[in-house]
């Protein structure tokens, strides 16, 4: 049977390979969007898996410090959070404060200023929230300031940027009215949408981008080797002995990233997941009308070989043979488009492997499904019609 | 000579109340095995209903049809397209071969049909080829043959499951007298060689000569049903 389903293809090969590339061109499409999403969960939780932190403590029931408005009180809560957590956190880190806020900086070359999308993070040198000095690429950190705030404090205005602002090493960049100078460069490190980070000491990001305040936007908190997030969580959330008194709540790390990804991703993301099905829907569209238009022109042909004995399985098989030959080369090309598309593509796709199969194998029985519905019409054809006209 | 196929009482109607067309009115006609048969008749006479309904392809309004000594159960959706993969052939006016077929593949492709594939069915297309003449058209399609031998093709395509009857309706209508001559030469060539009925529906008189019996139409009935002189007697089957 492949012989013929063969053959008649390649009889009718404009056709099957306009098909193929409707196919195609709608896969590539499905998958981007997919990998979009993909690049944008990636994203999402790349940020906060990179800290290595177990617990995000912010202001209490502002969802966190990623998808709500948190200050903390760092001279109640550190303390507090350090003494209460006790042998079950990290000696070494502890709890980290952590400025995280996003900004509009400002970058002049050639008397020429662009306004740039950025994170600013503010962080303590050692403790968790930014890079160490492993994680450069080229330059160094920038020189800490005191532990202990005071308003008169000498603070260096020094950053490490993310290697997709375009800048380099001695460049300036202002933030909040202040010039930064760039002092290290660090490479992969953006927040959802692209947005490129700004590391720096936390007294400078108070300064820049906090009004020179004492407050911090988070705590992180290493969990000590051996114990369990979870415990130290349940300690701090504790009515009677927990730092709840200090209106803030307590995330995990999981739960953030999994706020995240219901604030950035999920949700806004949800128009182009309804235009993914959409788009499945156009294939099944596309592939069940040129069936039916096939299945049409060929009534003769069909009514022929129902004369001379062929069985509606034997005639349905013939024609969802080509169906799925043409779909899968179909959703093949697809897929090879959007490989090379990806590099190409002005924001972060990532196409994920195991999700690119499903996708095509979904893709694949969309088509078949088009196909089933519009080659019923072959089961009505009268193979009388066989006496009455030509192929 | 074993009756093959009978048909009783057979009747088709069209359409219902003072609209209703009669196309076949209670015809009783019987083939025995091997016989050539010449049906002929104006048009709209009944001829091409009567061969559907022989051929097991349309469902009479009433009668019956026995093939081989079996009655066709027409309300069976499974069983009339295996009696025309087992047992029927049919050669169709306009030839209707696949025209992206060649001349082997449409053979093949009725023996795909019927169950036959491999070297086998590749053998057996071939040989019929050959015995119809066209064993140097083996890969050539339609668009590359003549009108007589597309229809030597559907005449190799018929005897692909051997048959016990071969319906050809019209099959020199669109060929010109030295085809016309030339296949009716390979009629009577495949009804001496094959043990098969071939039941033929023409006009052309070259046949009346050759076949065992003339049986002609007129009005959805049977006007004259005459053994030729080269007609043996039927024997009907007691089984």
């Amino acid at each position: 049977m492949r012989r013929f389903v063969l053959k008649d293809m390649s009889y009718r090969r404009t056709r099957v390979a306009l098909t193929a590339l409707g196919i195609a061109v709608l896969s590539m499409l499905i998958l981007l969007f997919g990998g979009i999403m993909h690049g944008l969960r990636w994203q999402a939780q790349r940020y906060v898996s990179w800290t290595g932190a177990d617990l995000w403590i912010s202001r209490e029931r502002s969802g966190g410090v990623f998808v709500g408005f948190s200050l903390v009180n760092p001279e109640l809560v550190q303390t507090s959070a350090q003494f209460i957590g006790g042998p079950l956190i990290d000696r070494e880190v502890g709890v980290a404060p952590l400025v995280f806020a996003p900004a509009r900086p400002i970058i002049r070359r050639s008397g020429v200023s662009t306004e740039v999308k950025a994170v600013v993070v503010g962080y303590r040198m050692g403790k968790l929230g930014g890079p160490r000095r492993s994680d450069l690429v080229r330059g160094r950190l920038f020189v800490p300031s005191a532990d202990v705030y005071s308003p008169e404090q000498q603070v260096e205005m020094e950053c490490v940027v993310d290697d997709s602002m375009g800048l380099e090493v001695g460049e300036t960049v202002e933030v909040g009215g202040h010039e930064l100078k760039v002092v290290g460069i660090i490479e992969d490190m953006e927040f959802v949408f692209d947005t490129p980070m700004i590391f720096m000491d936390v007294r400078t990001a108070q300064k820049a981008v906090l009004e020179d305040v004492i407050y911090v936007n988070t705590f992180l908190v290493k969990a000590a080797e051996g114990q369990e997030p979870s415990d130290v969580a349940d300690m701090y959330n504790d009515p009677q002995r927990g730092i709840r008194r200090f209106a803030v709540d307590t995330h995990t790390s999981a739960e953030t990233i999994g706020n995240i990804r219901k604030n950035f991703v999920d949700e806004p993301m949800r128009g182009v997941q309804f235009l993914r099905v959409m788009l499945w829907l156009a294939t099944a569209l596309v592939v069940g009308m040129i069936t039916y238009v096939t299945t049409m022109e060929k009534t003769q042909e069909i009514g022929v070989m129902k004369a001379i004995g062929a069985t509606h399985g034997y005639v349905l098989r013939l024609i969802l043979w080509q169906v799925l030959l043409t779909s899968v080369v179909g959703v093949a090309l697809g897929l090879g488009l959007a490989v090379v598309a990806v590099p190409a593509f002005p924001i972060n796709v990532m196409l994920n492997p195991v999700e690119a199969a499903v996708v095509c194998a979904l893709s694949v029985v969309v088509c078949v499904i088009g196909g089933i519905f519009a080659a019923r019409r072959a089961l009505r054809v009268d193979p009388m019609v066989a006496f009455r006209g030509e192929l | 000579m074993s009756v093959v196929l009978e048909g009783i009482g057979l009747t088709k109607s069209y359409g219902d109340g003072g609209g209703e067309v009669t196309a076949v009115d209670g015809v009783d006609i019987s083939f025995g095995r091997g016989e050539l048969v010449m049906v002929k008749g104006d048009s709209g006479c009944g001829k091409t209903t009567l061969i559907s309904m022989l051929g097991c392809i349309l469902t009479p309004t009433s009668g019956e049809v026995w093939l081989e000594g079996g009655r066709v159960a027409f309300g069976d959706p499974t069983i009339t397209p295996r009696l025309r993969r087992e047992k029927i052939g049919f050669v169709f006016q306009m030839f209707n071969l696949a025209p992206y077929l060649t001349a082997a593949e449409n053979v093949l492709l009725a023996l795909d049909i019927a169950g036959v594939a491999g070297s086998e069915a590749e053998h057996r297309a071939k040989e019929l080829l050959e015995s119809v003449g066209l064993g140097h058209r083996l890969d050539h399609r339609p668009a590359q043959l003549s009108g007589g031998e597309k229809q030597r093709v559907s005449f190799a395509r018929a005897l692909a499951n051997r048959p016990s009857v071969i319906f050809a309706d019209e099959p020199t209508a669109n060929l010109d007298s030295t085809q016309s001559e030339n296949l009716l030469g390979l009629i009577r060539a495949l009804r001496d060689e094959h043990d098969t009925t071939i039941v033929v529906v023409t006009h052309h008189l070259g046949l009346e000569g050759d076949a065992d019996r003339v049986v002609e139409m007129r009005d959805g009935k049977i006007a004259r049903d005459a053994p030729t002189d080269r007609a043996q007697p039927v024997s009907v089957s007691t089984e």
